[in-house]
């Protein structure tokens, strides 16, 4: 038997499982105890719940785990449970719950019906994190997620410090706190939140949730360009003539006109997931793997972008409404006339945006970024298109010999595409352009897991890799707000400017004629 | 000479590739050999499929029984591109020697891309498993297929030292990566840890004899035990490890192990209405609450899939040193 003195915060030698070596498993061996904030909420129901009872169907869970949801909706532990069982029923990829499993599940969840402002209600979660360790032997490890809505989480946090459940009074095992988005609603609000966090938790216990960097594809980017030695050589401005990032919607606002209004595309959409994808098209090679070596490479990205200066705002970017119009056959209302959202409303519900990447790798390469809601197409993807050809030999004269695309397939369909030319068969020249896709569905006949199943257990490993670091955070802020402050000071009279089911205003093709069609 | 021409093949495949005119991207040969066993051969033609589903891969199913030759070729619609995920050829080679089937099976291969064979034969000592094994960089065992005794697992010891040895994955052994990851998991806990140095007796009941000795001798080149008596390990302290090992059940499955300290017992069993459930108890000084947890990945489709991508591990040859002491001390 090996034992080795340990990092445990205690000095305690702790001692290491010789039966582990060489076991290639997911399992997340550290036990650990998940606080969901907001658990009687819509994310939670959803999302959050499915996503914990698939990880233990899949055995992710470690064995000594526990949940303790924590919310303002009365229950009663038996009654939680219940509620957790229907969501899971409700809501999870893998189908109703298979009982013997869930029956093993239930009995380590419980609930506390709280008051956010009243610190007893914290302290009795205290109590209950404790007895967790001594019936489940869920160890001193604990992950608070808030999943309540934003202007609640100043509260939490503090509320945390008051009752000695910081990071601070809890030498023997460590905490973590998962943050959904926003963070913030601009910069000052996020820096403002980031105060208080700062008070409680170091960088290294945040862990800031983007639901898109969990998605397969998503991930998938950097195994692209840094597990093959064909893409990078020629992703430089020497190749590449622009990048395009879309993230379109058919849906419109549901029932979340009264959070959208007071958002907009570019605070919804643009801040947070289109720039982490710029980030991770854009960023250099990491060093390693390792969680702050590819955040310090994608916040260089950001480092070089330049934010706009009021008067570049309108010949950088594109705003837009949609209007009523038709959507898969069916007609669909005006933003406007949306529930919850002011009939005179200013809100964009489409954003493009031209950025510039200041660095020798990418100087004068274009980025457009879109996003829109009532869009003509579902779709997310990357599309990098490269230089024209320099000197055509091929192809009679009447061919048009088109520029190779990269598409990264983000959703629905994930996986990657490339366009190329070749000639048809035949005594005659003729050129003609190929796509070659590859799915992820059929390439590798396995589903991809919500994005939400990764990203909970990467911070129960404490692996940050595709969670967003402050300073990453703050620069995506400070690139958008002088964007936000022209827009909201000068109104749209044009708006609402595109109809439902359309490409999205015709101004966003001034921005960049070459939009890919929707 | 053979009835078997494979021009005529290669060129029936072709021909379904032009009809389709669109993209084959294949990344695997696998080349599957069954004989005497129409059980794992229905299995295998089922899993093939399945497989290059999954994996775009040109298979040749070699049955040592009386069929028709078969080509055939699988293809999905994306977009407007019909992409090739498969092609399978079957052939009878009941009749040809190891020099020629080497010979066929080369030629039909696609060149440069990575072979495995999935050997279904009777004996591993057989030429014709020489002469595939010679043409592929992977070889997947079925050590436990058989009688369900020791006797294949004794002709794969054999193997060791020849050209085949770091080829060779066995499904015997791959099937217990469950098995392994459970019964580490009672010892991530610091306090059950603390009894591993004390373990005195091992339990095993699985329905055949392989996976049994595979988990006995991965426990033993884990902990430091070496044989030292029949049915018997001693670790490193001179303490004795009594070994216990039965048949019983459906074969190829592992249906209990235990694991005795002076103070505990570390059981991990199959649940008579719930076999796809293995119920993990502590029990004695350190007793701790029942637990189930789900059987994975343990159906033959995910077996040969960790057996063609998975590298060879250390622990696979650590392990397969132990099972050797063990049995040597059996005779």
């Amino acid at each position: 038997m090996t034992t080795t003195p340990a990092a445990t915060g205690n000095g305690a030698a702790q001692a290491v499982n010789p039966l582990r070596a060489g076991i290639d498993s997911t399992r997340i061996t550290e036990p650990c105890t998940i606080v969901f904030f907001g658990a009687s909420g819509d994310l939670f129901k959803r999302m959050l719940m499915p996503a914990i009872y698939n990880l233990r169907l899949n055995d992710i869970l470690p064995a000594n785990f526990g949940l303790i949801g924590f919310a303002r909706s009365a229950y009663t532990d038996d009654e939680f449970r219940e509620y957790c069982k229907k969501c899971v029923n409700e809501f999870s990829r893998s189908g109703p719950v298979k009982d013997t499993l869930w029956n093993d599940l239930a009995q380590r969840i419980s609930y506390i019906t709280a008051d956010f402002d009243d610190t007893a209600h914290f302290e009795a979660l205290k109590k209950r994190l404790d007895e967790y360790e001594e019936h489940f032997g869920a160890g001193h490890n604990r992950l608070y997620y808030l999943a309540t809505p934003p202007s609640v989480f100043p509260k939490i946090i503090a509320q945390l410090k008051r009752a000695k459940l910081d990071p601070g009074q809890n030498p023997k095992g460590w905490s973590r706190i998962i943050v959904e988005k926003p963070f913030g609603t601009d910069l000052p609000s996020a820096q403002a939140l980031q105060a208080e966090v700062e008070k409680v938790f170091n960088e290294n216990q945040v862990y800031r949730i983007d639901h898109y960097l969990g998605k397969e594809t998503v991930q998938d980017i950097m195994a692209l360009r840094f597990a093959n030695t064909i893409f990078e050589p020629i992703w430089t401005r020497n190749y590449i003539q622009s990048v395009q990032i879309t993230a379109a919607e058919t849906l419109g606002v549901e029932e979340r006109g009264g959070y959208y209004d007071n958002a907009g595309a570019l605070r919804d959409m643009i801040q947070n997931h289109v720039m982490n994808l710029v980030a991770l098209v854009a960023m250099e090679p990491p060093a390693s793997a390792d969680a702050d070596a590819i955040r310090n490479e994608k916040y260089k990205v950001f480092s070089g972008i330049a934010a706009p200066a009021p008067e570049e705002v309108f010949q950088m970017s594109v705003r837009g409404q949609y209007d009523a119009g038709t959507i898969a056959g069916q007609p669909v209302p005006a933003y406007r006339s949306e529930p919850d959202v002011r009939p005179d409303s200013n809100t964009e519900t489409y954003a493009a945006l031209r950025l510039y990447i200041n660095n020798w790798r990418w100087a004068g390469v274009p980025f457009y970024l879109r996003s829109g809601k009532r869009l003509a197409r579902k779709v997310s993807e990357i599309a990098i298109t490269f230089n024209s050809i320099p000197h055509r030999l091929f192809g009679e004269k009447s061919d048009t010999i088109e520029q190779n695309v990269l598409v990264i397939k983000i959703q629905p369909d994930e996986g990657i595409s490339i366009r190329f030319n070749a000639k048809v068969p035949g005594q005659k020249n003729h050129i003609r352009s190929v796509t070659m896709d590859f799915n992820y569905g059929t390439g590798f006949g396995v589903q991809s897991a919500p994005a939400y199943e990764r990203l909970i257990a990467d911070a129960m490993r404490g692996d940050a890799t595709l969670f967003t670091r402050w300073d990453a955070v703050q620069r995506a802020w400070e690139i958008v707000m002088p964007i936000l402050e022209v827009w909201q000071s000068i109104k749209d009279r044009s708006f609402p400017n595109y109809p439902a089911g359309s490409d999205g205003p015709a101004a966003a093709a001034a921005l960049n004629p070459g939009w890919r069609p929707l | 000479m053979t009835a078997i021409d494979v021009g005529r093949l290669l060129g029936e495949l072709a021909e379904q590739r032009r009809d389709r005119a669109g993209i084959s991207t294949t990344a695997l040969n696998l080349v599957a050999f069954v004989e005497g066993d129409e059980q794992l051969l229905h299995t295998m033609t089922e899993r093939l499929d399945m497989l290059a589903e999954r994996n775009v891969s040109r298979t040749l199913l070699l049955a040592c029984e009386e069929c028709e030759h078969l080509v055939r070729s699988h293809s999905t619609e994306i977009g407007d591109t019909l992409v090739t995920h498969s092609e399978q050829i079957r052939l009878a080679v009941k009749d040809v020697d190891a020099a020629e089937l080497r010979s066929i099976v080369h030629d039909l291969l696609v060149p440069n891309v990575r072979t495995v064979l999935l050997w279904g034969g009777v004996h591993v000592a057989d030429p014709r498993f020489s002469a595939l094994a010679e043409l592929a960089e992977t070889i997947v065992l079925f050590t436990s297929a058989k009688d369900g005794g020791t006797a294949s697992l004794r002709e794969l010891l054999r193997l060791q030292g020849t050209h085949a040895e770091h080829k060779i994955r066995d499904l015997a052994f791959l099937r217990l990566l469950p098995w392994q990851d459970m019964i580490a998991q009672f010892f991530d806990d610091p306090e059950l840890a603390a009894e591993l140095p004390h373990l005195a007796r091992v339990e095993v009941v699985t329905g055949s004899a392989p996976e049994a000795f595979y988990l006995a001798g991965w426990l033993a080149s884990r902990l430091s035990w070496d044989a030292c008596g029949k049915y018997e390990f001693c670790n490193v302290d001179g303490g004795t490890i009594k070994v216990g090992v039965r048949q019983d059940g459906l074969p190829r499955r592992v249906h209990s192990v235990y694991l005795h300290s002076a103070n505990s017992v570390f059981g991990a069993s199959t649940q008579k209405d719930a076999e796809d459930l293995i119920c993990l108890t502590v029990e004695g000084a350190k007793q701790r609450p029942r637990r189930c947890v789900p059987l994975h990945d343990v159906d033959m489709l995910s077996l040969v899939e960790r057996a063609i991508f998975m590298p060879r591990s250390d622990v696979y040859a650590q392990t397969l040193h132990m099972v050797e002491r063990l049995l040597e001390h059996e005779r």
